[in-house]
């Protein structure tokens, strides 16, 4: 064995002394687009970070985040773990379709509630605003019967029944989950990459809502893909790797019996910048794609349109409603877009200022789940 | 810091041992004891002091043993004391003041310190220099930074074996380094790393999953979860000593063996025999037969049995779940010493019964606090919450049945009897050779991702 064990010792010196040169040699990266987030660099070393211990743990991270081929052996640990027999990586599973889909975890029901309360109070404080909710169900709400046999998740379904039944008078709540479950198969309905839904899915939902919210105009929509090698969230989330890519498609009215209404101008109140439309298609060549919608979540947006109509509409809303806005300004002379995550304003000046005549809140039911800045933002605390 | 991940493998231990290797003779010591001065410093820069003062005191008193002969019993009783007040106080105050609390109604302020890590191990090895010492054992260590070497030494420092003063003392003068040495405890290191980051750290996470969901299992969930906790800490724990014994080989020390497939043991008393070796040595050798043993009346026996596991609990931690542990381990040596073993019961029968027992053990070690053990053993013995079996049990199966199995491989020492067979002849070492590249090869694909850990909406 003595010379097995030399030949052993040579190589694993050669192994860790090899990696250790490339992980020296090579520069360091501040992002990593397939995790999307930024990455560790080196920390600075001075007494106090040495002292509570936080310059150890970030050159921990740093050799960690830095480390040469980083993607490569995350796939190598994946192929692995999938040979092992494992379905589930930090709340995703691989469905039996091949695609990925979050878990959905029952919410608190204490913060349910206070959100619940928030928006009835709010929909109290100005009763001639007419309410709608549409709270979309995720991928694992419509395919349940495509996640692993016995995999552990709580009922979206069950979720949606209880929100909507506790829901105020006054609120509209618009159910888009018969019309889903009986499309899921002709289409389809959510990316298998990412925790979004699909255009298409969007488009069904409009449908619904274009009814409930009886929309004037009966607007057709010229549809294309305009991305299809889109690799959302959940393939970052989990680290499985999908064979497929996702395609996006995007929507544009037809404004052909009413010319002179069909440009608008998009306004992003962070930074004032001003477009003439919804699509922010640089977007299409990053690594998150689906920001080709709005270029992703911003505070405040506003929509202003040449449609003649008095409807002026305020949405309130999370990621899902990025990729839905878009068929709605053919009916409203105005459209602003709050996401209350990043809203810190006073939202009782911009209703009574905004001479809203309706109000849309569009969320998907894993986020609304989660969410407590919805209701932070309704109860208006400066 | 830990073995298990990429900045000791990639950068601290090729640093450590290049100057290890490259530094002449006498300066090997040194260079261990700042290395490993280092190691500890890494995660508690401050206790590092405290262990400073522990190598000084204990140095001292060894000097004092040696230099006073007639006073020796008094200096040997006084450094007990003080040791065992310093593992009290850092380790065991805050739970003492929280129970005279709760015992008496009183509100007296408890300020809960962070435990040091390793304490429990580094004064243990201190204790067994200053005892071993007065029985006269071995000469007086009067060089400071080789006895400093020995309390610090970064291999076994943060998770043992607790390696006995007496056992090392003349590696601590003269160590013998060689190719052939470092190769055969790279290869050890390996296999160490292979149990702790494949076995043990795929199955924790089923555990955590399932222990997670509390009351609400099936009687099958809640055995999947126990066995997971089973496999979890021997791969763990033995990963870890390993991994200890193969970086001390690689530094020219020859450590003992901490385990020896405990899960297949004849009796209760025969795991103990088998798991976490350097433990029950310490406490028999400087507990147990202290208090006399097993040569006085029965009576005195038992008591002796159940001071010696409740101390034993006790060492895992300041928690009453560590405590009952103890205990339960107690009564059981006791059962299968006076009742058990007079039954005549067949050996096959034994060992089923007693992995089993094992595993209730662990129930009671891995729960947090003392109404969980209930609930978790009402689910195993029938009455869980979701039924005998449910689609989540099944899931489990489904998705970690190949695990559970590699896990069962790896807990038997037929393991280890196809090794042996494979380095007798060339070609099956050549085998040993690709198996363990491949495994250095894995365990850093799962290193590396270790903290994988994506953000999404960061810039948002």
């Amino acid at each position: 064995m003595k010379w097995t064990h030399r030949i052993i010792g040579l190589l694993f010196a050669a192994f860790v002394l090899l990696l250790t040169l490339v992980f020296v040699i090579l520069p360091d990266k501040t992002y990593s687009s397939s995790e999307k987030r930024n990455l560790q660099t080196l920390p600075e070393l001075n007494a106090s970070t040495l002292a509570d211990g936080s310059f150890m743990s970030a050159l921990e991270d740093y050799t960690a985040d830095q480390f040469p081929l980083r993607d490569d052996w995350m796939r190598v640990k994946t192929a692995i773990s999938r040979a092992l027999g494992t379905r589930e990586s930090q709340g995703v599973y691989i469905m039996k379709d091949g695609s990925l889909a979050e878990r959905f975890d029952t919410p608190d029901a204490a913060n349910m509630q206070e959100t619940i309360d928030a928006m009835a109070a709010f929909a109290e404080r100005y009763p001639n605003l007419r309410m709608n909710f549409l709270l979309v169900p995720t991928a694992i709400g419509i395919y349940p019967e495509n996640l692993p046999v016995g995999a552990p998740t709580d009922s979206e379904d069950d979720y949606i029944d209880t929100f909507y039944g506790t829901l105020s008078k006054g609120m509209t709540c618009i159910d888009v989950r018969d019309v889903f479950a009986q499309k899921k198969d002709a289409l389809q309905l959510y990316y298998r990459t990412d925790h979004h839904w699909t255009t298409d899915a969007a488009y069904e939902a409009y449908k619904i809502v274009s009814k409930t919210m009886q929309f004037e105009h009966e607007t057709t929509f010229t549809s294309g893909i305009i991305c299809n090698d889109f690799r959302g969230s959940l393939v970052s989330e989990s680290g499985f790797s999908v064979k497929l890519p996702d395609a996006i498609t995007a929507y544009i009215p037809n404004m052909t019996d009413r010319p002179d209404e069909a440009l608008y101008t998009v306004t992003y109140a962070e930074d004032s910048r001003k477009t003439a439309s919804c699509f922010e298609t640089e977007y299409l060549l990053s690594d998150d794609q689906y920001q080709v919608f709005f270029g992703s979540n911003h505070p405040l947006i506003q929509i202003d349109t040449a449609v003649a109509t008095d409807r002026k509409l305020l949405v309130i809303k999370d990621s899902y409603a990025n990729s839905f806005v878009p068929f709605l300004t053919p009916e409203f002379a105005k459209i602003t877009i709050v996401d209350p995550r990043y809203y810190y304003e006073d939202i009782d000046a911009l209703v009574i200022s905004g001479g809203y005549t309706d109000v849309l809140f569009l969320y998907n039911a894993a986020t609304l789940s989660e969410d407590t800045s919805l209701k932070t933002v309704l109860q208006n605390v400066q | 810091m830990i073995f298990s991940s990429t900045f000791f493998l990639f950068l601290f231990l090729p640093v450590t041992l290049i100057l290890y290797y490259v530094v002449p003779k006498r300066a090997k010591n040194l260079v261990l004891l700042l290395f490993s001065l280092v190691f500890y410093a890494w995660g508690e820069p401050v206790y590092v002091l405290l262990m400073i003062y522990s190598i000084l005191f204990n140095y001292t008193m060894g000097c004092l043993i040696d230099s006073e002969p007639a006073h020796k019993k008094l200096v040997l009783v006084f450094s007990v004391i003080m040791n065992l007040l310093i593992l009290g106080f850092f380790k065991y105050y805050g739970f003492l003041m929280e129970n005279i609390n709760a015992v008496t109604g009183l509100d007296l302020p408890i300020r809960k310190l962070a435990l040091p890590i390793g304490i429990s191990f580094y004064t243990f090895q201190a204790l067994s220099y200053v005892i071993d010492l007065y029985r006269g054992r071995f000469k007086v260590q009067k060089n400071v930074i080789a006895f400093a070497a020995y309390i610090t030494m970064f291999p076994q420092l943060i998770a043992g074996p607790i390696v006995r003063y007496e056992d090392v003392a003349a590696q601590m003068e003269d160590r013998k380094l060689s190719p052939a040495r470092f190769g055969k405890g790279a290869l050890r290191f390996i296999f160490g790393l292979g149990k702790k980051v494949l076995l043990a750290n795929l199955i924790g996470s089923l555990f955590d999953t399932i222990h997670a969901s509390g009351a609400d299992v099936s009687t099958v969930t809640a055995w999947i979860g126990a066995l997971a906790y089973t496999f979890q800490i021997f791969f763990d724990f033995s990963g870890y000593s390993d991994m200890a014994i193969g970086l001390g080989e690689m530094l020219g020390f020859t450590f003992m063996e901490n385990f020896n497939y405990p899960y297949c043991a004849k009796n209760v008393t025969d795991f103990w025999r088998r798991w976490h070796i350097s433990l029950s040595t310490w406490f028999r050798e400087y507990v147990y037969i202290p208090l006399g043993g097993n040569r006085v009346k029965v009576g005195r026996h038992i008591l002796n049995l159940m001071i010696v596991w409740m101390l034993t609990g006790l060492w895992h931690g300041a928690s009453w779940n560590f405590i009952l542990w103890g205990l339960y381990y107690g009564i059981l040596l006791i059962w299968e010493k006076y009742v058990w073993s007079k039954l005549k019961v067949p050996a096959a029968v034994t060992r089923i019964f007693t992995v089993v027992l094992i595993i209730i053990g662990w129930v009671i070690f891995s729960a947090d606090n003392v109404s969980q053990i209930g609930i978790t053993l009402a689910a195993m013995f029938g009455h869980a919450k979701l039924g005998f079996i449910d689609g989540t049990a099944r899931y489990y199966l489904s998705t970690n049945w190949k695990l559970l199995l590699l896990e069962l491989i790896f807990s038997m020492p037929m393991v280890r009897a196809l090794y042996k067979e494979c380095t007798k002849h060339a070609v099956t070492r050549v085998l040993i050779l690709v198996f363990a590249l491949v495994l250095l090869y894995v365990c850093t694909a799962y290193l590396v991702t270790q903290n994988y850990n994506p953000f999404l909406y960061f810039r948002f």
